[in-house]
């Protein structure tokens, strides 16, 4: 590449590294609104986060194409062809925590009017929070370039999942006492996956933060890794619903 | 308009300072200018005067360039101490100055990203000629709400460039809001009980039999009580405002504390609460109101066991921190959201309105507690989670003198 080519390049990456923490912020936001919305029963706000979930969208689609255009005109290699790469997958789960947020919505709209008992509610909070902490660190990670801060995200989001098995345990024990229906009790189930999600997706973000670092695929590593992984899970978790999908119209997460 | 004029000396400002950043040059160019290599003793009388009047007029420039830099500083500066956030593009778009809060923004990773993304959106329409206003709300910790403004900056006719400014508006929303919902909760306490008491004699006075005028004027004392205590309350309120400084007494808090649990006993007693003092036994007495001391922490004690379950438990506990006495008040009953916490010690505000009927209070409690607590030169804090419980500590000064 020229040197002329190469300037534009790297502003380039740079203009499109500012977009995606313009989308990372709008995803956190997503998420902090979705969670007062549930917590509030406020379906206007709901519907709004849906409505707003397009911004979201279309966002990521201009990251996406700019980095396609940036792929076909200049050919890059090595690092830099890697962080391009990253920019499109990073962009697409950070898209998909949008998605995550707008479930969230649907799931309180679904639920409506039962009412969330206190513990649940906490409970809630507390995973909301830690959704956030998780896509901000993996920001943080993102704009440093910091593969350690990225490696260690896979542990920190350990907080996350047992919160989501906490909660589990919890929404068994108000179901058993028949404080809760079965449709919200089955809600609740939903959107405590959808927080546990939104961490899953951040440590995706990381690692592929890392490959653009230093060019490892902490995701093949992941897949070998898998089924003793899955085991574990499932012998944690209290007896009862413990995998169930999304219904209706929710997109896959 | 001003904000034009302090784009416009902006503007001037950068251009000075770039002056300011090529001395090296300018020296360059003056030395060559004065050829004092040729200037030896022999040398024409008329070229020492031209070189003598070069080397003048070079300190001369020195010296306004010396003075531009510090005048470009000091702009600078200025700019950076502002609180509202500045930033001035070019007619290109590019950005040519911004201060330190604008900064903040542009730079940022997370919420703030959203107002910086604003900025720069604002800044394109205004380039076009617009002049727009919009607000931007960060529902991330920690919550804020900004007015992001911006506006061509334009001379005869034609535009140089655009400006932007960011004002943090959350403590005026906060205030907005706390002013809104205060005039709705205060017409929500009084008119309620005063509904609920017309209804109820109208029924009165329309063929009630005994045993129905019995069941009505239980009833109708249950809302009049409701209604004194609003009243007791909000007088104990206009009190406190007016009482700061006036009480002066030797104040022992374990006695207050004691007294304060000792009236909330029965009622604990009666929905299977348990209430244990502990911490301290001999604090130091501090200098206050009586009175007022034991009325914030049974009010902290009636909440704490109005919103627990049966069976829970309140710890309060009285302990010495340096110079300070905490008086905490610790439950396990629903909590406070946390988006709620901040709004709790408002007057009349409630977390959940349905469910303040049945708990009954006036909405005025915490108010009160924090009042006192004020007056005594001290403050009230709260640390909550949902469903776990709550804990409120008021913290006194042990100096205090009222």
């Amino acid at each position: 590449m020229s040197e002329q080519t190469r300037k534009s390049f790297h502003a380039e990456i740079d203009e499109i590294s500012d977009l995606i923490v313009q989308l990372a912020a709008r995803a956190g936001d997503a998420v902090a609104r979705a969670t007062e919305a549930l917590l509030r029963y406020d379906l206007m706000e709901a519907q709004q986060i849906i409505d707003d979930d397009d911004a979201i969208d279309v966002a990521a689609l201009e990251v996406e194409e700019r980095c396609q255009s940036l792929l076909a005109l200049q050919q890059p290699m090595a690092g830099d062809l890697r962080q391009i790469l990253a920019a499109m997958w990073i962009t697409a789960e950070l898209e998909r925590t949008g998605g995550l947020a707008c479930n969230i919505c649907k799931g309180a709209r679904r639920m409506f009017p039962a009412e969330l008992p206190p513990k649940l509610r906490g409970l809630i909070s507390e995973m909301s929070e830690e959704a956030i902490r998780l896509i901000r660190l993996s920001v943080d990670s993102y704009s440093e370039r910091d593969a350690g801060l990225a490696s260690a995200l896979d542990d920190i989001d350990d907080r996350l999942d047992s919160l989501h098995r906490v909660f589990v345990r919890n929404l068994l024990e108000v179901s058993r006492s028949k404080d809760l229906d079965v449709q919200p009790a089955m809600q609740l189930a939903l959107i405590a996956r959808y927080y546990e999600r939104i961490g899953d997706h951040a440590v995706n973000v990381s690692d592929r933060v890392r490959y653009m670092v230093s060019g490892v695929m902490p995701w093949r590593d992941k897949m070998t890794r898998h089924p003793t992984r899955e085991e574990s899970v499932v012998q944690d978790l209290p007896p009862g619903p413990a995998e169930m999908s999304p219904n209706g119209e929710d997109k896959a997460d | 308009m001003t904000t034009l004029i302090v784009a416009v000396l902006l503007v001037v400002g950068g251009a000075v300072v770039g002056i300011a950043l090529d001395r090296v040059r300018l020296r360059r160019w003056l030395r060559r200018l004065s050829p004092l290599g040729r200037s030896g003793p022999d040398a024409p009388r008329s070229a020492r005067g031209f070189i003598e009047a070069a080397q003048r007029r070079g300190d001369l420039a020195e010296a306004g360039l010396v003075s531009a830099e510090t005048a470009a500083r000091r702009l600078e500066a200025s700019l950076d101490g502002l609180q509202s956030g500045l930033v001035v593009c070019d007619r290109s778009g590019s950005v040519v100055a911004q201060n330190a809060a604008a900064k903040q923004f542009l730079m940022a990773r997370h919420g703030e990203a959203l107002v910086g993304r604003e900025i720069k959106e604002l800044l394109e329409r205004a380039r076009a000629g617009e002049r727009v206003t919009t607000t931007v709300q960060l529902h991330t910790e920690p919550r804020r709400s900004y007015e992001v403004e911006a506006g061509p900056i334009e001379r005869d006719s034609e535009t140089l460039g655009a400006v932007a400014l960011v004002y943090d508006i959350t403590e005026h929303h906060r205030i907005d809001s706390v002013r809104r919902d205060f005039v709705a909760n205060v017409s929500h306490e009084l008119k309620t009980p005063i509904g609920a008491l017309s209804l109820l004699a109208d029924s009165l006075a329309t063929d009630a039999t005994p045993e129905v005028a019995a069941r009505l004027s239980a009833r109708m004392q249950i809302e009049i009580r409701r209604v004194a205590d609003t009243i007791d309350d909000l007088l104990t309120l206009a009190m406190l405002e007016d009482e700061s400084g006036r009480s002066d007494e030797q104040v022992d808090i374990g006695a207050v504390v004691a007294a304060a649990a000792d009236r909330i006993s029965q009622p604990a007693e009666q929905r299977d609460i348990k209430v244990i003092v502990s911490g301290d036994q001999d604090v130091s007495p501090i200098r206050g109101a009586r009175r007022q001391l034991e009325s914030a922490v049974f009010n902290l004690l009636d909440n704490a066991v109005k919103f627990s379950e049966p069976g829970g438990r309140v710890d309060v506990v009285v302990e010495t921190h340096d110079r300070d006495l905490k008086v905490s008040v610790a439950d396990d009953g629903i909590g406070i959201p946390s988006s709620e916490q901040s709004r709790i010690f408002e007057r009349f505000y409630r977390v959940d309105r349905a469910r303040s009927r049945n708990t009954g209070g006036t909405g005025l409690g915490l108010s009160i507690v924090r009042h006192v607590a004020l007056n005594h030169g001290g403050d009230v804090n709260v640390t909550s989670r949902e469903g776990y419980g709550s804990q409120f500590t008021i913290t006194l000064p042990i100096d205090s003198a009222v």
